[in-house]
């Protein structure tokens, strides 16, 4: 394996990496954990000339509580980080359980939710979660800042609304309504360390403990060139009672909202069978959830 | 263009000057001679390349020696005592948990950051503790039985409190 030889520049402030992203453009790649990156340099798959370190820009690693009520999640907060907030499982609780199971523990103490949502590959484990909570990304560039809703982000395999001069710099969680429950599933051939064959994030808000479904948000992962929501599934679901029955339902019309391909990984119609399987599961949990008033 | 470059490494600060796109096992291998931690995959699949970044676990394949600027490092040749083997690497000796050895110190320093955060844990909490650790001799029964004596051994010794 030839060595491939980059500079890399370690900017001390989000400013500072902006202008150091606008200098280099194409030819520059961010690195947070460099769980992605540098493996895909080590195995030829990108070719920086130079690498722009967010290492040193510490609000990034960072948890804290906006004006708004919102919970701000620093784009370079690890896996491991994420997991483990008691606030963020309050607000995200599905977010918090991709977190969780991503790769090993060695990974999840590096990968950061930023460099997972920007590589926006279709197994990303926290994207669908992210959309299923409304999380809203803000993004940081030479011509100022703007936010994007999570689920109007990622445009194709490896392709985001990001331009080339901008930083993902926060993923903004809202306060959820009361009586609020999410929930992530995933399908893998073994337990750790293993990219997503079908993830289903799933988000219920009640009208009341025991009432009907006033909101219901599903996102699903590695079914399609992007996290896909499913507008048929949600639609069975909204101003109905979650019963058994209802959520199977709803399982079954989130099959005809994937769009999932043949891979070594699985094939398209066991990716299917995964869908309905996996909302239907997600959905009884989020529901407990929800008329137990956790998020 | 090399960078300068300050490791605390085993707890001794090392100041040097590498190439920024050298990761930190290449770094603690061909720099400092710490070939205890191997590269294995350097894809972060396998662990064997696991160190302790300020006590945390983490595939020094994956990480740049430039962004451990600073950083207090722990690799397998810093964790026995002068006189002993640390409480784990006996428990994998008494268990017999090495064969090729080749897994080992990514096993071990994975082991002790998981200690250190769970100190009592449960067979199956051990098993995904180290699911970031390959071993290709297929040894993980008698890893994990090491594990759960090196939990024993290290617990602090009963009655002793006031």
């Amino acid at each position: 394996m030839a060595i491939w030889r980059f500079d890399v520049i370690q900017p001390d402030s989000l400013e500072e990496a902006v202008a150091a992203l606008a200098r280099h453009g194409q030819d520059a790649q961010l690195i947070a954990g460099g769980t992605d990156l540098l493996r895909d340099i080590h195995l030829g798959l990108k070719r920086p000339r130079w690498v722009i370190s967010l290492d040193r820009i510490q609000a990034l690693g960072l948890i804290s509580e906006g004006p708004d009520g919102s919970l701000v999640v620093g784009s370079g907060v690890t896996m491991t980080a994420l997991g483990a907030d008691g606030r963020v499982r309050g607000r995200a609780t599905a977010l918090a359980e991709a977190a969780r199971g991503m790769g090993s523990p060695q990974v999840r103490n590096r990968a950061t939710v930023g460099g997972n949502l920007c590589n926006a590959r279709p197994c990303a484990d926290t994207a669908p979660p992210a959309i299923a909570c409304d999380a809203l990304l803000l993004l940081t560039g030479a011509a100022g800042s703007r936010e994007v809703s999570c689920g109007q982000y990622m445009t194709g395999p490896g392709q985001t609304v990001r331009k080339a001069d901008e930083i993902l710099q926060e993923i903004r969680l809202p306060r959820l309504p009361l009586h609020t429950g999410s929930a992530f599933l995933s399908a893998t051939n073994r337990k750790a360390v293993e990219i997503t064959i079908t993830s289903a994030a799933v988000r219920i808000t009640l009208e009341s403990a025991g009432g009907p479904i006033r909101e219901a948000m599903i996102a699903l992962g590695s079914v399609g060139p992007i996290p896909l929501r499913s507008p048929a599934a949600e639609a069975v679901l909204v101003g109905q009672l979650p019963v058994d029955t209802l959520l199977a339902r709803a399982a079954s019309a989130a099959v005809g909202d994937s769009r999932p391909i043949d891979d070594m990984r699985a094939g398209a119609a066991y990716r299917k069978w995964m869908v309905e399987t996996l909302v239907a599961r997600a959905l009884q949990i989020a529901c407990q959830r929800a008329r137990e008033g956790s998020t | 263009m090399r960078k300068p470059l300050r490791l605390t490494v085993n707890g001794q600060l090392h100041q040097l000057a590498v190439n920024p796109y050298r990761t930190l096992v290449e770094v603690l291998r061909e720099d400092l001679g710490l070939t205890g931690t191997k590269q294995g995959c350097g894809e972060g699949d396998c662990g064997a390349c696991t160190v302790l970044l300020d006590g945390v676990a983490v595939n020094s394949c994956l990480v740049l020696a430039v962004q451990a600027e600073g950083r207090q490092i722990t690799t397998i040749e810093g964790l026995a005592r002068p006189d002993a083997l640390h409480p784990i690497q006996q428990a994998f000796v008494d268990h017999g948990a090495i064969q090729c050895g080749f897994c080992t110190p990514g096993v071990i320093l994975r082991v002790k950051s998981f200690l250190d955060e769970n100190p009592a844990p449960s067979e199956a909490e051990v098993r995904q503790g180290i699911a970031g650790n390959l071993c290709r001799c297929t040894g993980y029964q008698k890893i994990v039985e090491a594990v759960l004596a090196a939990a024993t051994a290290l617990q602090p010794a009963q009655g002793d409190g006031p």
